[in-house]
């Protein structure tokens, strides 16, 4: 009789101790997946930050809208008239009903965003070119500024401008 | 009595394991927390900002005698003889830096501090930002003043961390 009791203790004992391990266990691999989850959210915010630059370094770098003087690109520079020629082809090639291949091109280079440019005239004058837009807006966008000259072949003027670079994520 | 012993000692043992597992975390917890965000777009847009906006505000072109803000800035660390609708070209130059810092660093809330040195009048714009604090980026442009001086203006602009 006494043995039985003993033997069942022990029994009633291992039970216990498997039954906590297992709680263990089941609690440890919660914490673990909740732990990498977060890990996989930073990674997230990483990877679109450096899609992000990635998308302003292609687009302060369009040899389409640079400055140039016997073939050679001025850094810094972009030109009046080559952004309201690359406006106009974005632009017609986007509507509907146009030919849309030049906008294809653009939307596999830039992705889902907002290319524009702002001239600031120190006479008070703000112009502005939207160069690239895509129909899709989102609510979470990033944006980076990056100031820029405008050079005007017809007066042979430099003014100030930024070049707006928006992401939709 | 030996029996007695035995459990304690059982249940000891399981404490001792709850406890350093419940260390372990811990320590994970703290080390996880210490990680910061990430930070390389505020860093690139930063660095944008600071490099690219002297080289750009320098060759602006002006109404004042058709100079450019370059110009401009080598007179009035000179001669300061330009005159432009009847004020100093030290003066416009002055209006001009402050209307575009306006237009762009304030208007984005820009913790920046600009500033012109050698120029006969004091030409500083800061939003929040002093020289002794921490930056990010610090653009640095000299100007040369020769044949008229033998010596450089130099235009500086400190993004600081926000």
């Amino acid at each position: 009789m006494i043995k039985r009791k003993k033997a069942q203790v022990q029994m009633g004992e291992s039970f216990a101790i498997i039954i906590i391990v297992i709680i263990m266990i089941v609690l440890g691999l919660i914490f673990y997946s909740k732990i990498k989850s977060e890990d996989i959210s930073k990674k997230e915010l990483l990877f679109d930050e450096l899609s992000m630059v990635e998308l302003a370094q292609i687009a302060g770098a369009l040899p389409e809208i640079h400055c140039s003087s016997a073939d050679v690109s001025d850094s810094n520079c972009i030109d009046l008239l080559k952004i309201n020629a690359l406006e106009e082809i974005i632009t017609s090639s986007s509507a509907s009903g146009g030919d849309k291949t030049a906008f294809y091109y653009y939307r596999e280079i830039f992705g889902r965003g907002k290319i524009m440019i702002r001239e600031i005239g120190l006479d008070g004058t703000i112009n502005e070119w939207i160069l690239y837009k895509t129909d899709n807006e989102s609510l979470s966008q990033n944006t980076i500024f990056s100031p820029v000259s405008i050079y005007n072949p017809s007066t042979n003027t430099k003014s100030f401008g930024m070049l707006i670079i928006t992401k939709y994520t | 009595m030996k029996n007695k012993k035995k459990a304690q000692m059982e249940i000891m043992g399981l404490m001792v394991i709850v406890v350093l597992i419940a260390i372990s975390i811990f320590f994970m917890v703290s080390f996880r927390s210490n990680n910061q965000p990430t930070t390389i777009k505020k860093d690139y847009s930063d660095t944008q900002l600071g490099t690219n906006f002297i080289l750009a505000i320098l060759k602006v072109d002006t109404e004042c005698q058709g100079l450019n803000i370059e110009e401009l800035i080598k007179d009035c660390a000179t001669q300061n003889r330009v005159s432009c609708s009847g004020i100093s070209g030290c003066e416009y130059l002055n209006q001009s830096i402050d209307f575009l810092l306006n237009k762009t660093l304030y208007n984005m809330s820009t913790r920046f501090n600009f500033t012109i040195e050698k120029a006969k009048i004091p030409i500083s714009f800061a939003n929040e930002c002093e020289m002794s604090d921490e930056s990010t980026t610090t653009g640095f442009q000299p100007i040369p003043l020769y044949p008229l001086r033998n010596d450089n203006a130099f235009v500086k602009l400190k993004i600081c961390k926000s």
